[in-house]
């Protein structure tokens, strides 16, 4: 079946010719496509989009697939000499050097424990080797990334959702922000940390209205803060 | 439950399955668990950009709840709707559809129950792909003619459509509640 811009497609549909043949327009072919000679094929159920050159198949997925250069949150499951054995949801775990923190030398070595939350950036991931991790950026400086406190919480959502958070004018957290007082590490491996600074049911309130959100549409934001709201001053 | 209501395969073998859960879909009728294991993994196999993922495991974990027929046919379904839903790349999707031979009239039967089934001189699951519609995975079952198998494929290749377009409608309703 031959699928154009904007239709539902199904894993091996074909897309309708994006270009002619010699003209010099860039196309980049984005997740959930592929070539095979002269045509492209998705590898992916979801609905076709396109911004600017990039086309690519939007769907709802929960499996990650570590890509260079993003942040994560994962659970450190394991200690092997120099190495910190990470669980970021992939396929494999990822490693993460005692040497990858802020000011850590051989003398002086960072203090994370197996069952920790860490936020870290993937400094190498590819399909054929073991992911990477790095708590520090390229200035060595820590930034955001480091040890999450244990008193926060950890759930898994789905990537949409991740995205969905990520964008600059996703106005739930800003909301929310004006009744409660938070901290978020959001990682793009379907995870997120929260932390209230008063009480455990806050933060389940928030990591709550954060998993409603997925299927809320944003002019609802402000009665869903308020539905949360209302459930929380009972509990009080 | 009338002696014609109760299955011919009355042991669901859930509970078996679930205290060894080695993820795979083991599900056992007779000697048959091992069989469908097999069908199961060389049918997604063929569909999966298996080179996309090297050194990963794939799992498909089935789990049967009751059967009425064509048993083999929604398994492979539900597995192939699983792996839509995963989100792994594909080269095509897959329906499987069940069909048998009635013994006194030579109908053939699509989609048997367990009813149809009691009837039946052979048995036959068809897997089919989505681009070429190809016949890519074949299980029968009992005593039959070649051109009785011909026929079978031929009338269950028409009728696939309604598989990939159940498929297309799941996606569908998926894609747009996002």
């Amino acid at each position: 079946m031959e699928v154009a811009v904007d239709d539902i497609v199904m894993p091996g549909d074909k897309l309708k010719p994006i270009e002619k043949v010699g003209s010099k327009k860039k196309v980049i072919l984005g997740p959930g496509l592929r070539t095979d000679g002269e045509d492209v094929y998705t590898t992916k159920a979801g609905i076709l989009k396109k911004r600017l050159a990039i086309y690519y198949v939007d769907c709802h997925q929960k499996r990650y697939i570590p890509s260079q250069g993003e942040n994560v949150v994962g659970v450190v499951t394991q200690k092997a000499g120099d190495l910190f054995k990470v669980d970021i949801g992939a396929s494999e775990p990822a490693v993460l050097s005692y040497l990858a923190f802020e000011g850590s030398s051989k003398r002086n070595r960072p203090d994370v424990q197996v069952g920790d939350i860490v936020y870290a950036k993937l400094a190498v991931a590819g399909k054929y080797m073991e992911s990477e991790l790095v708590c520090v950026d390229s200035f060595g400086k820590k930034g955001k990334l480091g040890v999450l406190s244990p008193e926060g919480m950890m759930f898994s959502c789905s990537l949409n959702l991740v995205r969905k958070v990520l964008k600059p004018d996703y106005p739930l957290l800003k909301l929310l922000s004006e009744e409660l007082k938070y901290e978020v590490a959001v990682g793009m491996n379907g995870k997120i940390w929260i932390k209230s600074k008063n009480s455990v049911q806050d933060t389940i309130a928030i990591a709550n209205a954060i998993l409603a959100s997925e299927y809320t549409m944003p002019s609802e934001y402000p009665s869903l803060r308020n539905s949360i709201m209302k459930a929380l001053t009972v509990l009080r | 439950m009338s002696p014609v209501e109760c299955s011919f395969r009355p042991m669901a073998c859930e509970l078996n399955y679930l205290s060894n859960s080695d993820g795979s879909a083991f599900l056992k009728q007779g000697d048959e668990g091992q069989l469908i294991r097999l069908f199961i993994n060389k049918t997604c196999e063929s569909a999966l950009l298996t080179s996309l993922h090297p050194s990963t495991m794939i799992q498909i974990s089935i789990e049967e709840l009751e059967d009425n027929g064509s048993l083999l046919a929604c398994i492979l379904n539900s597995s192939c709707l699983a792996l839509i839903n995963s989100g792994l790349a594909m080269k095509y999707t897959f329906a499987a559809v069940c069909c048998m031979i009635d013994e006194e009239s030579n109908n053939i039967i699509l989609d048997p129950n367990t009813l149809h089934l009691k009837k039946a001189k052979a048995v036959f699951t068809f897997v089919f792909d989505s681009v070429k519609k190809e016949l890519i995975t074949c299980q029968s079952n009992g005593s039959f003619k070649e051109e009785e198998l011909l026929t079978s494929i031929k009338k269950c290749r028409e009728a696939v459509h309604h598989i990939f377009e159940f498929y297309r409608d799941m996606v569908k309703q998926y894609a747009t509640a996002i």
